[in-house]
């Protein structure tokens, strides 16, 4: 299937990807090809096999919801690119 | 200065045992090697101050016989495991100022064990490549060139600055990820010995994710004693990862030597007919040869759905990164673009620090998840996952091993192969079926083909039989006839 350059500015939104025109066409023809070339998958019948999410056997294993951890605010914040009073900081949300 | 080409991690333990040299002569002639080593780009980050403290911290547990398993050993970390203090970036410039307040459980146990950090190593942005060359922070070189050209190759990747640091003795060991074959590919193009481990064996805890069910960490080494070694303390059950195994943990050195006689190797029917190169066809023919004079029958095995590998992990891969790096928001750490709005704070944030690659995998992942499409492709995928890891189930029944080449080409020139995705992702066609399943595979120079360029032959064992893999590795080591050391081409 070959993909439209809207569907294209579809996902970069769904994404949160800011692309340039150029850039936009460009994934529309790599996009198509990648996609056209994974559609081999069809010529697989895989009528009642169960999809395989990973390789292990065992199922994830539950723990006692403990706090055994804490006070770094500081190491928290020491990466964000902006911070206020204990706080990350982004553009007004709420009018 | 010491001959750093000559030493291995085990000789390197027994030497500072044995008082031959001191951890800080060692970290000193490495950290001079790499000085004049910078035309290879394989270090993004040096932790020189520390590593000579930490040194002269080890020589004196060494002389007071005090000293841990791995004891002033120095070592090369890819630039995706988070080092406390040290910067990590991936290769990106998301996050190129990034420097992580903990520490990997991977290379904490490393340290607790005496490891040094000597410095970051290169890779594909965040493991996303097969050559090193989508790295923000420019290319590698592989210490290795063509007997008839000047034209610089690509060290393969993703872990391309961990295989080129090893090969070119610019670290004795180093550790690495492989998610469809960014531990072996290198090891191939460069050389070196690279070890997947079994999905579940080595914590991925403080690992900068890429795709969680397919990564895996583990060693590049000169040797497969080396790997053997590095496993025993990479590996173990950690309560911070959810898939980390309880499996038992072992002292694989011990499983080195020894007889294989009667024992089975497989030949994977399926990978006979691809397009492998006629060097490495005749190389792998030998390779069945040594396994032979070792006393191992040889065994024709169908593996039918591995065709189906390589674009049902173009699905997978890119649907986990899609995911996993819906995290770089640059809210809370990495790099930001400011905006208007959140919405545009976001899209311009990704939009600048997220490189070509990359865009192209969260892009494409993004699509396959998407409402309408997420049965056609995602869940058609993992279906197709499970074929292929039934298709090597069936397999393990009547062999002890499966034997292949890691890749079909020795490494290529830079630049040979940006411009075509699907040609570079090609580049996996061997390693990614392992992956998929979540078996262990190990990579280990097997000869030079005929430009004088490094081959590498594919071991894969049943889950958690790493033991296997070195042992089946070591015919290898002692059967090939090649020498595998660069020529020091690119020293100051």
């Amino acid at each position: 299937m070959s993909i439209t350059k809207d569907t294209i500015l579809k996902i970069s939104n769904l994404a949160k990807i800011s692309i340039t025109e150029d850039e936009t066409l460009k994934l529309q023809s790599e996009i198509s090809s990648i996609i056209k070339w994974v559609e081999t998958l069809n010529e697989v019948n895989t009528d009642d096999i169960e999809p395989m999410t990973n390789s292990l056997t065992n199922s994830l294993r539950m723990r006692e919801d403990n706090v055994n951890d804490g006070n770094k605010i500081r190491d928290i914040l020491l990466n964000s690119p902006t911070e206020d009073d204990n706080f990350f900081v982004v553009p007004k949300v709420i009018e | 200065m010491l001959d750093l080409k000559k030493l291995d991690l085990v000789t390197i333990r027994n030497s500072l045992r044995k008082g031959d040299f001191t951890s800080e002569e060692l970290v000193g002639s490495y950290i001079d090697r790499i000085n004049n080593s910078k035309k290879l780009n394989t270090y993004n980050t040096l932790n020189i101050e520390n590593a000579i403290n930490l040194a002269k911290e080890s020589d004196k547990r060494i002389l007071k016989k005090n000293y841990r398993p791995m004891e002033g050993i120095p070592i090369g970390i890819k630039d995706l495991f988070c080092t406390k203090g040290v910067k990590t970036t991936a290769s990106s410039k998301m996050l190129e100022n990034f420097t992580p307040t903990y520490e990997s459980t991977i290379t904490e146990k490393l340290f607790y064990q005496g490891m040094i950090l000597i410095g970051k190593l290169s890779n594909d942005e965040f493991a996303m490549g097969s050559s090193n060359e989508t790295s923000y922070l420019g290319p590698v070189l592989n210490p290795w060139k063509k007997e008839t050209s000047d034209q610089y190759l690509v060290p393969g990747g993703s872990s391309g600055g961990s295989a080129a640091a090893v090969s070119a003795s610019l670290c004795p060991v180093a550790t690495a990820t492989d998610t469809g074959g960014s531990i072996r590919q290198p090891a191939s193009f460069t050389g070196t010995v690279g070890l997947k481990p079994t999905y579940g064996r080595c914590s991925r805890w403080g690992i900068v994710a890429f795709a969680s069910s397919l990564d895996q960490a583990g060693p590049i080494t000169k040797t497969v004693a080396d790997s053997a070694a590095m496993l025993t303390h990479m590996a173990g059950y950690d309560e911070k990862d959810s898939t980390s195994s309880t499996a038992k943990n072992e002292n694989y050195e011990e499983a080195i030597g020894g007889s294989l006689k009667g024992k089975t190797i497989g030949i994977p029917h399926e990978f006979e007919r691809l397009d492998i190169s006629l060097d490495i066809q005749n190389n792998w023919e030998s390779a069945i040869q040594w396994y032979k004079d070792a006393g191992v029958n040889i065994k024709s095995i169908k593996l039918p759905h591995s065709k189906y590998a390589l674009p049902a992990y173009y699905i997978i891969a890119p649907a986990e990164a899609s995911s996993n790096l819906a995290r770089y928001d640059g809210v809370k750490y990495g790099s930001r673009v400011e905006g208007e709005v959140l919405d545009d704070l976001y899209k311009k944030t990704r939009g600048a620090g997220f490189g070509e690659e990359v865009k192209r995998r969260i892009m494409m992942g993004t699509y396959v998840l998407s409402a309408g499409y997420y049965d056609a492709y995602y869940l058609k995928a993992q279906k197709v996952r499970r074929l292929i890891h039934q298709d090597f189930v069936d397999a393990f029944g009547s062999v002890d091993a499966i034997l292949t080449p890691t890749t079909p080409t020795t490494a290529f020139e830079i630049g040979e192969n940006v411009s075509d995705p699907l040609k570079m992702y090609s580049n996996d066609i061997l390693t990614v079926p392992v992956n998929l399943a979540g078996l262990p595979a190990i990579s280990i120079p097997s000869g030079l083909d005929k430009d004088g360029i490094p081959m590498g032959m594919q071991l894969i064992t049943k889950h958690f039989d790493e033991n296997s893999l070195f042992q089946f590795g070591s015919i290898i080591e002692m059967s090939r006839s090649d020498m595998f050391q660069p020529k020091d081409w690119w020293m100051n």
